[in-house]
C-alpha cells in the first residue's frame, strides 16, 4: 500500500504548476519601489519639519529679561524718551505717590522696569489683563506695585 | 534573503503552487494572478514579523482567493458556462495525458481535500504549517490528504 501511494505522490509532483506571466513578478516590483519610494519621501519629510521647528522654535519663546546687575546702581534721575512722556501723559501706568518705598528716588516705576528689560506697552498689557481678571479666588485688581515686583523679578 | 535576486528567486520557486492554490478555489488564472501579486506585496510589507514566509504567502493567497470567489459568485455562474477550462499545470509532452486525467480528477474533489493536496504535494508544506495555514488539527490536515490521495488513485486507475 505505501508504495503505490508513494508512487502516486512522485507522478503528481512530477507536474509542474503552472508559473504566473512575467509581469507578475515585474507588478510586485514596481509595488514595492514605489512603496520605498513613500516611505523615503514621509521620512525626508518628517526630518526637514522637525528642522524646521528646531530653527524656529528659539524665536518663538518668549525673551527672558535682562537683568540688570544688582550691583548696578538705579540712576537717581532717569530722563524719560519723549515718546514715553506721551504714554505717561496718557495713560500713566503707576503714580510714584502711591509706592515710595518701592520706586528708587525720582526714579519713574517706568525707568524701574526698563532697568529690568520690559517695555511699557508690556506692562500696559499686563494691567490690562490684570484689571480684566474676574476670577472669584483672585481681587479684581491687584496693587499695581505688587505687579511691578512679580513682573520686573 | 535581502538582495532583489533573493527575493526573485524566491517568488519563482513558489508562485507556481501559490498560483494553483488560488485556483483551488475557483479562480480564474487572471485573479489568481492578482491574488498572488497582493500577497507577495504584503508579506514584503510585513516580511520582518514573518517566521514562516511559505505558510504566510499561503495563508494570505488562501483566503483571498476564498473571498474572491464567495464575491463573485453570481457572476462566476453566468461566466463558468461559456469559459474554457484552463490548464493548472505546465504542458509538458512526456505526460500529457496524465496531466489532463489529473487536473479533471483534481476538479472533482472536494475543495479542503484539494487545497490540503495542493499544499503537500506542490507547496511542500509539512501537515503542521497546512494546519496553520487552514487553521485545522494537523492530524485533520492528514486525514484529508489521504482521503484525496485515495479518490485520486481511484479515479485515474478507473479512468
Amino acid at each position: 500500500m505505501n508504495n503505490s501511494w508513494d508512487e502516486l505522490e512522485q507522478k503528481l509532483a512530477a507536474l509542474r504548476p503552472d508559473s504566473p506571466a512575467p509581469a507578475v513578478w515585474e507588478g510586485v516590483r514596481r509595488r514595492i519601489a514605489r512603496r520605498r519610494l513613500l516611505r523615503r519621501r514621509a521620512v525626508l519629510g518628517l526630518v526637514i519639519l522637525i528642522g524646521g521647528l528646531a530653527l524656529a522654535l528659539p524665536s518663538m519663546l518668549p525673551h527672558q529679561a535682562v537683568r540688570p546687575s544688582q550691583h548696578q546702581p538705579v540712576a537717581s534721575s532717569v530722563k524719560l524718551p519723549h515718546q514715553v512722556k506721551q504714554l505717561l501723559r496718557h495713560q500713566p501706568l503707576v503714580s510714584s505717590r502711591r509706592f515710595p518705598r518701592f520706586a528708587a528716588p525720582q526714579c519713574s516705576e517706568l525707568a524701574y522696569l526698563r532697568a529690568w528689560g520690559h517695555s511699557s506697552a508690556a506692562f500696559r498689557r499686563l494691567l490690562l489683563k490684570n484689571s480684566l481678571r474676574k476670577s472669584p479666588s483672585e481681587p479684581r485688581r491687584r496693587p499695581e506695585y505688587l505687579l511691578i515686583r512679580e513682573y520686573s523679578q | 534573503m535581502g538582495s532583489h535576486e533573493d527575493w526573485q528567486r524566491w517568488f519563482e520557486s513558489h508562485s507556481g503552487p501559490l498560483l494553483l492554490l488560488a485556483r483551488q478555489w475557483g479562480a480564474s488564472r487572471s485573479d489568481a494572478e492578482d491574488i498572488l501579486q497582493d500577497a507577495f506585496v504584503r508579506f514584503w510589507k510585513h516580511r520582518r514579523r514573518v517566521n514562516d514566509p511559505a505558510a504566510y504567502l499561503f495563508r494570505s493567497v488562501r483566503n483571498a482567493a476564498f473571498n474572491l470567489v464567495r464575491a463573485q459568485t453570481s457572476r462566476r455562474k453566468r461566466l463558468e458556462i461559456a469559459a474554457a477550462p484552463e490548464s493548472v499545470f505546465s504542458p509538458a509532452a512526456e505526460d500529457g495525458e496524465l496531466r489532463a486525467a489529473v487536473e479533471t480528477a483534481l476538479g472533482r474533489l472536494p475543495v479542503e481535500q484539494r487545497e490540503v493536496l495542493v499544499m503537500k504535494i506542490w507547496g511542500g508544506l509539512t501537515f503542521q504549517a497546512i494546519g496553520t495555514v487552514i487553521g485545522i488539527p494537523s492530524n485533520t490536515a492528514a486525514s484529508r490528504y489521504r482521503y484525496a490521495l485515495a479518490a485520486l488513485r481511484k479515479d485515474l486507475n478507473s479512468g
